[in-house]
């Protein structure tokens, strides 16, 4: 029985057995555990709190309808993490459909652009603090095109290979190559710009 | 630089060359100053993402209030399930009981046939033959008056 046990010191795998066997207790403790971690990808990819609360709780209950299905291939968190992705990805198809910024729109809109830019010649996040350079990323981060900002979300911080960020993005390998070379260059001019911007950015916390 | 060249250089430094092409990418940055000013773009940018910390992003709601609506749809989800679970079986036994006049019907008119045969041993007697148990379909049999009469319930009685 879950009273007689302490839920907060056993491990995730101990957790997910028990909730594998209809232990909601034990499911509720993978879910304090995680859901910081949960609700910050879907923050990250989305950028609206009440759509990342949304989709970070339908992907708990998503998780629980198919916790039969995780077989210890990876780390629960990251098969949870998985989840609330692709309900981020199909959340922004749905918005796609109905006439909001898209993930293909930018293609067109970027042209060459990246070709003109010339490098940025200095490293435009050397000397700064740990908190303003948490600020200076989210902030150049939220500038980006929801499709640049997903790609490099799923290389940098989910260490996704192009190959599996295409499955996941449903695109070309190419397609994801262009988009990371993009964002990336993008993210450069833009922490370059806030190094100048005299007013810091908002703190994502 | 072409767009393929400056591609190759971004996959040169996320590890997703084969080692000679890898090779290739870095001799051509050792000799060529844009190759190279592009390599260190991104790996500034590369390593910056990879000191973002994203433990500082924190749930705006409280540890219960979150967790209530999950469990309050979960429970939902199966309430839900066990109820089309038992929709179902009422359809798959409505399903067999739709089934079971028709049999019926066609059992009897089977027996009948049969029992009409001429080399069937005339009886002094009516012969009441309940055929099908469950379909309550009825024959009554009368050889005296060369009779067989067949009655049931349409539909099969529930």
């Amino acid at each position: 029985m879950s009273s007689d046990r302490d839920l907060s010191s056993m491990p995730d795998e101990a957790l997910v057995a028990a909730a594998k066997g209809g232990e909601l207790a034990a499911f509720e403790e993978l879910v304090a555990r995680h859901r910081d971690k949960v609700y910050a990808r879907a923050l990250s990819i989305l950028r609206n709190e009440q759509d990342a609360v949304d989709l970070s709780q339908e992907a708990w209950i998503k998780a629980w309808q198919r916790l039969q299905q995780f077989q210890g291939d990876s780390s629960f968190a990251t098969w949870i993490t998985r989840i609330v992705i692709n309900l981020c990805l199909d959340h922004l198809r749905r918005q796609k459909r109905s006439g909001a910024e898209s993930l293909e729109a930018i293609e067109q809109e970027v042209g060459n652009i990246e070709r003109l830019m010339p490098p940025v010649s200095f490293n435009p996040t050397a000397g700064l603090e740990r908190a303003e350079l948490q600020a200076r990323i989210w902030e150049a981060m939220g500038r980006l095109s929801v499709a640049h900002r997903t790609v490099l979300i799923l290389h940098e911080f989910e260490g996704m290979e192009y190959r599996r960020i295409a499955e996941v993005m449903r695109c070309s390998l190419g397609t994801v190559m262009s988009r990371l070379f993009y964002a990336r260059r993008r993210l450069a001019a833009l922490l370059a710009d806030l190094k100048n911007e005299p007013d810091a950015p908002k703190d994502p916390s | 630089m072409t767009r393929e060249e400056m591609l190759q250089i971004q996959a040169c430094l996320d590890g997703e060359l084969s080692e000679a092409d890898r090779r290739a990418c870095e001799d051509r940055c050792a000799r060529d100053p844009e190759a190279r000013a592009l390599l260190e773009e991104l790996r500034h940018v590369r390593d910056a993402l990879r000191h973002f910390d994203e433990s500082a992003i924190r749930l705006p709601e409280s540890r219960e209030f979150y967790w209530s609506k999950i469990a309050r749809a979960i429970e939902r989800a199966e309430s839900g399930s066990a109820v089309v679970r038992g929709g179902s079986w009422v359809e798959v036994l409505r399903a067999w009981r739709r089934w079971l006049a028709p049999v019926a019907v066609l059992g009897a008119l089977a027996l009948a046939v049969t029992l009409r045969q001429p080399d069937s041993a005339p009886s002094d007697y009516p012969e009441l033959h309940l055929t099908l148990a469950d379909s309550a379909a009825t024959t009554y049999r009368d050889d005296a008056r060369g009779l067989t009469l067949v009655w049931f319930t349409w539909p099969a009685e529930e």
